[in-house]
């Protein structure tokens, strides 16, 4: 009977394997603890790698969760040409929808608090207000319900919500006849259309985490007068086989022709899109990167390690390799067995290093901070086993393959004769294991030094002056919002009230309130200064920041007055009282930043100056009364931004929505619970925001540089762990080997001291060209750092100098013990072994 | 297949030369020698005298440096590696000083090493491995490791391993070097018994003690062919 030539090599090749399969595992039997050694090294490598691919994965690669999501887009306006995240207009808003065709849907968002009582007792949740047209866009249907209708976005019809999944689940106890049911929300009753499903992911124009709990529809502002009011994210889908770049030329069509129209508020707006995708992630893509860079490098270390070890171990071998090929094993065989014991070991490491990434991954997501998005897609799963999987063969094979050809080469005639490797070990051999212990110098280096300027970086970020307190400091959100404060005497009543009643509270110095607090972004206007005239056709104006502060924030906030004088009550009546009286136009009173003072008025005294909108309708006309010291307004990383302080009372933006700040004596955590209490005795449908101090909110706002920074920590650490490991494995190797040499040179007169300098030399030839190369490519990774650093060169001799240091005290540390290993060497006993 | 007037090996004018550090080690200076099939023939000499290079080469496990060798007809001088390690794996079987049986596998898996690498199917394999190893009278070890075994019962298993794949001819470097006496002498007589039933041996030995197994004893000084004795003579001469 024929039999199949491919079966029967199938069969051929499956047998070898098993036993190839069989030795391996019976070796790693035989030595446990170097088994243990080579798993856990390439544990530590391979679930490293796998941890940190899986929340690029989850944030990065991952696709967004709506049909055909790549023609999902942004929509932005701009001045001038200069690309920004400027919001739309209402009325833009509603000429782009109208007149566009390459867009086949558009719709926009604005996020906002809302209090919702749904069993009777007040939550203040993050919601956003939103076309019916973005829920099309993005093409994600209610669990239950529906969404929104054209119908809705009028006022007066807009009075229905969507639920979150979770919100659904929390406050109604996931019922299923939620739908239709009326809740009060903002104090009026709203009839709730539908639910979203559990994995829905709202959009975040603006970056961020997704936390929208509940949506109401948006009634976008239509007058013209409107236009200079930008506060709306645009999402668009694009027309069936419409490219980006044809979008932008119609949007620049419709800006143009909107320019013509309204020059006041229009002369030098654009519009510009971005792929969704792109907006989603909010900038995190770089840091994912350059992070799974990093743990790809401590991978190769955890490589060239093993490789060394396995070196180190395979000349022990090597009669065993010579025997194997005396009985007919080709080169090709042999390789095939070793890189089969390399892989299965790689197996072992890449199954403990699955288990500590699915720990690592628990890990990262814990202190992944709350700005970074799409975090509920970060799970060890199919794709990142997978990934795991070929990181683990490629693994088994990178630090296989050297050793196994190196054992291959194996001189047969001489080993067989000797029953013994030629003393001292190939200089093949020991060249190749010399260059491995400069690589894994030279990306330590690299490690460390990336390490120490991340470091530096958070330490200067963290350590600039803030001019505000942060650890007395206690924060609450409240918004009034409902017919009971529709008018802003009813509003200033409430506050008037709340604000008397905290200071009263024991343990609070002071307490004040903001329309929006430091390090959390707000918003900003362009603005005329002195005698300057309002003129559409030249370029923007000066940009700045607005604030909205009672006469008690500058002080509860610590913030230190530089000239003049804060608000007072009487600046807050007048306000108030201007507000009342329609007087066009109003003159409050005003405090600026330091900024603002000397980029406006240079070399001047700016007290008693005035400032204006730069628009064709003057809304207000303030006079600077006080100069503040900075506060960074969006985060802690971008330098200040002029910015203005207006009396809350003004009805420049009416503030439905504030911050209470309270100055405690220490610790203000305690007076959580009397700051909710006091405002539930004024209106218990008042539901408070979780108080929280501002150095949590400053700690928030370094989160994604804290994250880099430790990742890049832990893994410059483990690859010091590693190197020093390495280095001292191939040490102990080199030494072992040259005992009979050692003897010798002790049998002619070499003393201790000599023993150590030999072998100190012979580390540096190893250490110097690793440094070297570290070197160069710290150089060349500066490029990818110099963007991640806060006022430290990525190349800081100093610190470059410290990470050349830490590399030479790491790695003599390591050869430490080999090298007084060699020193007690018996001259007796190692010349007898000849 | 052999013939009986072809010689098994042939050698003509086989040099070879070390280099080491710009210094030239000349251990075989033009060998001349021809061993017929079925013939039991030793390699006496001093130490350094070329003995075990001159089985290296004969074992396809070195090149000469210069000179002819043909291994049953077979010039080897064009041989790859990998047809060199084939040949081997079919013609040759080793038998060494120190054993050299692989301490991590059992009797059996070291016996069988040889039909591992020729590709031969499990079931063949145990049947040939059980056969080789009652040849020795090993059978009853199969599962020991190397380790479990006295010095003479390693050199048998290493024996059964050399025969096991039923090489055309067996090369024995020093087999009795590592044995006491008695264990020597059971080697000498399973070697003794596999030329009887028609084994080509050609073993290096300088025990004179052992001379007298084969039919003819080359003695090699400074890597050149300065003698063949009868072992009759030998024997007396002990």
């Amino acid at each position: 009977m024929a039999t199949d030539p491919f079966a029967s090599k199938f069969e051929q090749f499956m047998d070898t394997t098993r036993q190839d399969v069989r030795f391996s595992l019976r070796q790693m039997a035989r030595s446990p603890w170097f088994s243990a050694l080579v798993a856990l090294t390439l544990a530590i490598g391979i679930g490293g790698s796998t941890a940190i691919f899986s929340v690029l994965k989850g944030i990065v690669l991952r696709e967004l969760p709506y049909p055909e999501p790549e023609r999902l887009v942004a929509v932005w306006e701009m001045q001038d040409g200069s690309i920004s995240y400027q919001p739309f207009s209402g009325p833009d808003y509603l000429d782009v929808r109208a007149q566009s065709t390459t867009l086949q849907e558009l719709g926009v968002t604005t996020g906002r608090w809302f209090n919702l009582a749904a069993d009777g007792s007040p939550v203040r949740l993050e919601g956003a207000r939103c076309t019916a047209s973005l829920f099309r866009v993005l093409g994600v249907p209610p669990l239950h319900g529906r969404s929104f209708v054209e119908d809705e976005e009028t006022e007066g019809n807009n009075h229905v919500v969507l639920l979150s999944h979770g919100l659904w689940q929390s406050q109604f106890g996931g019922e299923p006849d939620v739908v239709g049911r009326r809740v009060p929300v903002d104090g009026v009753p709203h009839e709730i259309v539908g639910v979203m499903p559990e994995d829905f992911e709202f959009p975040t124009p603006w970056g961020g985490r997704d936390t929208t709990q509940l949506w109401a529809p948006l009634v976008p502002p239509h007058e013209d007068s409107d236009r200079g009011w930008h506060s709306f994210g645009g999402v668009g889908r694009l027309a069936d086989g419409v490219t980006l770049a044809e979008v932008e030329v119609e949007l620049e069509a419709i800006a143009a022709q909107l320019a013509a129209a309204y020059p006041d508020t229009n002369a030098h707006t654009q519009m510009w899109v971005e792929p969704m995708m792109k907006r989603a992630l909010g900038g995190v893509q770089k840091t994912m990167s350059f992070l799974l860079i990093v743990v790809a490098l401590v991978l190769l270390i955890a490589c060239a390690n093993i490789a060394s070890m396995l070196m180190a171990r395979g000349a022990q071998r090597t009669p065993e390799i010579a025997i194997r090929s005396s009985v007919g094993a080709d080169r090709h065989r042999l390789l095939r067995q070793l890189l089969t014991e390399s892989l299965i070991q790689s197996i072992f490491g890449g199954i403990a290093g699955v288990a500590l990434a699915t720990w690592g991954v628990g890990a990262l997501v814990a202190i992944l901070p709350g700005n970074i998005p799409r975090v509920a897609g970060i799970e060890v799963d199919t794709p990142v086993l997978v990934f795991a999987a070929l990181t683990t063969i490629a693994a088994g094979l990178l630090s296989g393959l050297a050793p196994a050809l190196f054992a291959a080469r194996t001189e047969i005639a001489v080993v067989l004769r000797d029953g013994l490797l030629g003393r001292g070990g190939s200089r093949g051999l020991n060249r190749f294991l010399g260059g491995l212990v400069a690589a894994q110098i030279a990306i330590g280096l690299m490690l460390v030094n990336a390490a120490v300027v991340l470091i530096m970086s958070y330490s200067n970020v963290v350590s600039q002056e803030m001019n505000f307190k942060t650890d007395e400091v206690m924060v609450a959100g409240i918004s009034l919002l409902g017919p009971k404060y529709e008018e802003p005497h009813q509003r200033r009543a409430f506050y008037d009230e709340l604000i008397s009643r905290v200071q009263s509270v024991p343990g609070v110095i002071r307490a004040g309130l903001t329309g929006k607090l430091p390090l959390r972004g707000g918003s900003n206007g362009d603005v005329l200064v002195n005698d300057e005239i309002f003129d559409p056709s030249s370029g923007p104006g000066n940009l700045v920041e607005h604030s909205f502060i009672d006469e008690g924030y500058f002080d509860a906030m610590g913030i230190p007055l530089l000239a003049g004088r804060p608000f007072n009550a009487f600046d807050l009546e007048a306000a108030s009282a201007a507000a009342g009286l329609d007087i066009s136009p109003v003159e409050l009173p005003l405090v600026i930043n330091r900024t603002m003072a000397e980029q406006m008025w240079p070399g001047e005294n700016a007290l008693g100056k005035l400032v204006r909108p730069r628009s064709a309708e003057e809304h207000y006309r303030a006079r600077v009364v006080g100069i503040v010291e900075d506060v960074m307004q969006w985060g802690a990383e971008r330098p200040p931004l002029p910015e203005m302080y207006f009396p809350y009372t003004s009805e420049v933006w009416g503030p439905l929505w504030a911050n209470l700040v309270v100055q405690a004596e220490g610790d203000p955590s305690p007076l959580a619970a009397a700051i909710r209490e006091t405002v539930r005795r004024i209106d218990p449908q008042i539901p408070v925001a979780e108080p929280t101090t501002m150095a949590e909110i400053l700690h928030q706002s370094t989160g994604r540089r804290r994250f880099a920074m430790l990742l890049m920590t832990l893994f410059a650490a483990t690859a010091l762990a590693l190197i020093i490991a390495g280095t001292y494995g191939v040490m102990s190797y080199s030494v072992s080997q040259r005992t009979h040499e050692i003897g010798v040179r002790m049998a002619l007169g070499a003393d201790k001291a000599l023993v150590i300098r030999h072998f100190l030399t012979r580390s540096a030839r190893l250490f110097g060209p690793g440094l070297v190369l570290g070197l160069v490519g710290s150089l060349a990774a500066s490029t990818l750092t110099r963007s991640m650093v806060f006022g430290v060169s990525p190349l800081n001799p100093i610190f470059v100098a410290a990470g050349v240091g830490a590399m030479i005290i790491v790695t003599s540390a390591a050869v430490t013990v080999p090298v007084l290993r060699a020193t007690r060497v018996n001259p007796v006993e190692a010349l007898k072994a000849e | 297949m052999t013939n009986n007037d072809t010689p098994l090996i042939k050698m003509a004018g086989l040099k070879k030369v070390f280099l080491t550090d710009e210094v030239e080690t000349h251990a075989l200076s033009g060998v001349h020698l021809d061993i017929q099939p079925g013939a039991f023939v030793t390699i006496a000499g001093p130490s350094g005298g070329g003995k075990s290079t001159l089985l290296s080469i004969m074992g396809l496990l070195d090149t000469p440096s210069e000179g002819k060798y043909e291994l049953n007809g077979h010039p080897s001088e064009n041989l790859s590696v990998r047809e060199r390690a084939q040949l081997r794996n079919k013609a040759i079987g080793f038998i060494f000083q120190s054993f050299n049986l692989i301490g991590d596998l059992t009797v059996f898996e070291n016996v069988e090493l040889p039909l591992v690498y020729r590709n031969t199917p499990s079931t063949k394999r145990r049947t040939m491995v059980r056969e080789a190893l009652e040849q020795v009278g090993m059978e009853h070890r199969l599962n020991h490791y190397p380790s479990q075994l006295s010095g003479g019962q390693q050199q048998r298993v290493a024996v059964a391993r050399a025969l096991v794949g039923k090489p055309l001819i067996l090369l024995a470097d020093e087999p009795t070097g590592n044995l006491d006496s008695r264990s020597g002498e059971q080697v000498m007589s399973l070697l003794k018994g596999l030329h009887a039933d028609g084994a080509t041996i050609c073993m290096v030995t300088h025990d004179p003690r052992y001379l007298k197994y084969a039919e003819r004893t080359i003695h090699l000084f400074d890597g050149q062919i300065v003698d063949e004795t009868d072992p009759a003579v030998l024997e007396a001469a002990i």
